[in-house]
């Protein structure tokens, strides 16, 4: 089936009453559990995953993958609004979004990252049509020690942002690689530093870290501030949230990167949209001409991860659909929709069940643009919460990080994980110590260690595979390179002109 | 003033001390070789390049002491405690009690974080959460809580 | 009136051996007069969510009140399973128990808070999988004789892909092992999925998968199935011979499932329990899921599947300790 009459297809099945009915109910649920700081799309989805037994198999997948990337959509508003993320690419999105709420440009902010998550996606949608089985191929070929030197490259990336309050910066990546210790060893099953705790026998929830570090920790350095948040917010109009001709080009770059890094991410089975996210900002900040914005409230900040985001949300479908390899956890689930329904994906599905296939990618344009029409008008609402006075906000809030947190595991343990790292986050505050780059050595590190050991596994104990692959001699390349410009006399005087990145939490 | 500056050298021993303890923590477990690695051999790397990275903390505080000095915000006592306090009880008493009394709690122990709390208006909050959450979470997203009694 | 006697009497020496009072015994009759809870001990979405979210629904109706089922992960199941075994023994809290979380766990670990056999009362093993031993198809591998014959002649050598450590395709990958008197490169991923990367990426010799997953990648000629580890051929894998019958007699592996209740439920209430479940499992419905899942009906009673739970744990016991994997 050639590409035309495989969209051909997908617009006779995406455009049905009923397909078009389940899209809007997924991209709207997915959008209202995406605000939800904690809750993520896997609970709203796992959730509606019975009631979709009784729906044609295309409706179903049609409304689930919905609540998917809807969720990405609404994700970004806690963030930005309450520095609440839910998830590692919130975390991201809170670096520069939160302060721009705080300058009283949370319309913008918003508006900015529904924009890029459209152009995001549709940019990995695009990939997803014309070369999906291609790009899968291509996926295959990467080994652990790939994937090493990939995520080798990530952590160089974010750690070399840290310049300026280096030690502190840098002491939060290897505690964070430390935190991320914490759990079952892949290799032998062995629990480390469980201390007995069952319950850590996963390691640290994700969505406790995060919220503990940056959400907690906000909360009680704001109470008994005279003026918590902004307090400003009059009438939002419709120019307060469109960015200006300027301010349009200056994201337009930044943009199309962080859709090209998040569908290269995310067609990577294994990786995820956080380190899509995390990739895209390290990238802009050190490519920007003023680094020394980010972490301030500068444009790129969100328009790059958010595009990344997304574009790797969609381009998670890649191995899913053309392999029946999920991209991610997620996915995995829809995979499960899709053998619930009898439909058992593999190597065969886009011959198997074009329908299915094109009817699926054609709804993702129709989510995009529903979700693009939803979140815009919702702008106004979701600042009018700041009016709120924060002392009457921050007891909801608490609660809805204890839910959000619970919901994970059905466990109340997470609660008290969240209130730890929300302590632990305040002190760090106080004491100056950045809480991203533990967000990240937490991410990126259990990855790098599981793929190192594997390489070395399968290698049979042999250092030299990282460079004999040509996949991950390039990627050690890069990371040699990113290690150099640190160094590299230019640009260092550049450099060290930069203030610290992550160390002015708070103003 | 000299109890103080002794005081900011506390976070890099922190920093030091939490790598010692992680690496010897590792020691406990086998720790291979670099090329056919253990479980124990990541977490010694990463202890103790903490404890490096602590020894670093350590050197810039004693370079910029003087500039440090600046007049910190007092440490909010009030609001830790009172923040621990009500998730604590939140955590103990959802399963026990339900959803709504937990909340109620919560909310009454968090009101105490502020100096002066707008009571009438944080019942309103407790009002809507209750509502909210119970719909929100319970009945929407199954939440396996009841809204009030054991679940 | 004397019938009546009896039960009672019954009753009497039931309560002094379980340690219960009458007024359990008496619960029992009445059971269930509150909505069951089933726990699954993992995240929502997968084969055992789909298992207990069937089973629930068809033994709601004829026990007259609702079955919720409730998402308890973490730690390959033995979070939810420690959850279980905790609860109250009357038969409103129940888990879906898998091979990992009822049986290796125990052989794997010491420090495992609560024990499948004495903390347990199964109601039922319900179905079981065999696995399916898959090689790459441009893989010189045509036979489990050349699997055994190649790992004998080069130890350490042959790789095998699983989703972790402890579970059910590592287990029976050891079990291989170590009746083959070969050893094998143990290669663990987290997830299944990781693991077929690699496979279908030439970069691991062989795993053992789930039939149903990797009957599309054997259909569609990217993968070649050399043998199914349980007693019989599978329907799903028409002409693919056991791995006993290819080579490695005797060899029989494969996960299960099951509902357990906390040990010290009443008799009763595991029979009402059962008499539901086995009612379920005959309904054309839940056959027809289970055939396209590619399961195998068991339906066992309480009793034989105590006796199975025990074999369980004692064979993967052997399994461990002969490969000195206990942590």
């Amino acid at each position: 089936m050639d590409l035309l009459q495989g969209i051909e297809t997908g617009i006779l099945t995406a455009f049905t009453w009923h397909a078009l009915m389940y899209c809007f109910i997924g991209v709207s649920v997915g959008t209202f559990v995406g605000v939800l700081p904690g809750i993520g799309a896997l609970a709203a989805i796992s959730l509606a995953l019975p009631l979709t037994y009784y729906l044609d198999p295309t409706d179903a997948l049609i409304m689930l993958a919905g609540i998917f990337y809807g969720a990405q959509y609404g994700g970004s508003t806690a963030s930005i609004l309450l520095n609440l993320p839910g998830t590692a690419t919130a975390a991201i999105t809170c670096l520069d979004g939160y302060p721009m709420a705080r300058q009283g440009k949370a319309p913008l902010a918003i508006f900015v990252t529904a924009i890029n998550s459209f152009v995001g996606s549709s940019i990995a949608i695009v990939l997803v049509m014309g070369f999906a089985p291609l790009i899968a191929e291509f996926a295959l070929e990467f080994g652990a020690e790939d994937y090493f030197a990939v995520i080798l490259l990530g952590l160089v990336a974010a750690s070399t942002m840290t310049l300026g309050s280096p030690f502190k910066a840098l002491a939060m990546v290897v505690f964070g690689l430390a935190l991320g210790m914490v759990g079952t060893d892949v290799n032998t099953g062995q629990f480390r530093f469980t201390f007995g705790a069952f319950e850590l026998a996963d390691g640290f929830s994700l969505v406790a870290v995060a919220m503990g570090l940056f959400g907690v920790a906000e909360i009680i350095a704001n109470i008994g501030q005279p003026q918590g948040v902004l307090q400003k917010v009059g009438r939002i109009r419709f120019t307060d949230m469109l960015p200006t001709r300027s301010e349009w080009k200056q994201i337009a770059w930044p943009t199309l990167r962080g859709s090209a890094i998040g569908s290269f991410i995310g067609a990577l089975p294994g990786t995820g949209p956080g380190i899509a996210s995390l990739m895209a900002y390290a990238t802009e900040m050190r490519l920007s001409k003023t680094p020394e914005k980010f972490g301030k409230g500068a444009l790129e900040g969100i328009s790059a991860p958010e595009a990344a985001n997304n574009a790797s949300v969609q381009a998670a479908f890649i191995p899913t659909l053309s392999l029946g390899i999920p991209g991610d956890a997620v996915v995995a689930v829809l995979m499960g929709a899709m053998i619930l329904h009898g439909i058992t994906p593999g190597p065969n599905l886009i011959n198997d069940q074009p329908q299915m296939f094109w009817g699926l990618i054609i709804s993702f344009w129709v989510g995009n643009l529903l979700l693009l029409v939803l979140n815009i008008p919702l702008i106004g609402l979701w600042v009018k919460l700041l009016s709120i006075p924060y002392h009457l906000l921050y007891p909801g809030i608490l609660i809805f990080i204890c839910l959000g947190v619970y919901s994970a595991d059905n466990n109340v343990f997470d609660i008290f994980v969240v209130l730890g790292f929300g302590i632990l986050g305040y002190l760090m505050r106080r004491t100056g110590f950045p809480a991203t780059p533990v967000l990240l050595g937490f991410i990126l590190g259990p990855i790098l260690e599981e793929n190192f050991r594997r390489a070395m596994l399968l290698s049979k104990g042999d250092l030299m595979v990282f460079f004999e692959s040509p996949i991950s001699a390039t990627f050690m390349g890069l990371s040699l390179l990113f290690i150099a410009s640190v160094f590299m006399p230019g640009l260092r005087a550049r450099l060290a002109r930069r203030s610290p990145k992550f160390s002015e939490d708070d103003d | 003033m000299i109890k103080s500056s002794l005081l900011s050298y506390l976070p890099g021993a922190v920093v030091v001390l939490g790598g010692l303890l992680f690496a010897l923590g590792a020691a406990s477990y086998p720790l291979g070789t670099l090329l056919r690695p253990g479980p124990g051999f990541f977490p010694m790397v990463i202890g103790v390049a903490l404890a490096l990275m602590g020894l670093g903390v350590l050197a810039e505080t004693r370079r910029s002491r003087a500039a440090a000095g600046a007049a910190d915000e007092p440490f909010a006592w009030r609001a830790v405690l009172f923040t621990v306090a009500s998730v604590l009880v939140f955590a103990f008493s959802v399963e026990r009690i339900g959803y709504v009394p937990a909340a109620l709690l919560l909310i009454a122990i968090a009101g105490l974080a502020e100096r002066r709390s707008d009571w009438p208006a944080l019942l309103l909050v407790a009002l809507f959460m209750a509502v909210f959450g119970t719909l929100v979470f319970i009945w929407g997203l199954g939440l396996p809580l009841k809204a009030v009694g054991a679940s | 009136m004397r019938r009546h006697f009896l039960k009672g009497l019954g009753a009497a020496a039931l309560a002094l051996t379980t340690g219960l009072g009458p007024s359990a015994v008496l619960a029992a009759d009445s059971y269930p007069d509150k909505p069951i809870t089933i726990v699954v001990p993992f995240p929502p979405g997968g084969s055992t969510d789909l298992l207990a979210r069937k089973i629930g629904e068809a033994i709601s109706g004829p026990l007259g009140q609702p079955v919720a089922v409730e998402n308890r992960g973490g730690a390959g199941g033995t979070v939810g399973a420690n959850y279980v075994a905790k609860s109250d023994p009357d038969g409103y809290t129940l888990l879906m128990g898998v091979t990992g979380s009822n049986a290796i766990s125990a052989a794997l670990r010491d420090d495992l808070p609560y024990s499948p056999t004495a903390d347990f009362d199964p109601v039922s093993i319900v179905i079981s999988s065999p696995l399916v031993l898959v090689v790459n198809s441009e893989s010189d591998f045509k036979s489990v004789e050349d699997v055994i014959a190649y790992a004998k002649a080069n130890p350490d050598t042959f790789t095998h892909g699983t989703p972790g450590v402890g579970t059910s395709m590592h287990m029976a990958g050891e079990l291989f092992a170590l009746e083959s008197g070969t050893k094998l490169v143990h290669v663990p991923y987290k997830g299944s999925a990781a693991a077929l990367q690699d496979l279908l990426g030439g970069r691991i010799d062989a795993m053992f998968g789930d039939i149903l997953v990797t009957s599309e990648y054997i259909n569609s000629g990217r993968l070649r199935a050399l043998g199914v580890t349980g007693t019989q051929e599978h329907y799903l894998l028409k002409d693919v011979p056991t791995i006993a019958e290819a080579g490695l007699p005797g060899y029989a592996a494969f996960s299960w499932q099951g509902v357990f209740a906390p040990a010290g439920t009443p008799p009763e209430v595991l029979d009402k329990l059962y008499a539901a479940i086995d009612a379920a499992l005959k309904t054309d419905e839940l056959q027809a899921i289970f055939k396209e899942r590619g399961f195998l009906v068991e339906g066992m009673p309480p009793a034989k599947s105590k006796a199975f739970i025990a074999a369980e744990v004692e064979k993967w016991t052997g399994v461990v300790d002969a490969a000195g994997l206990k942590k």
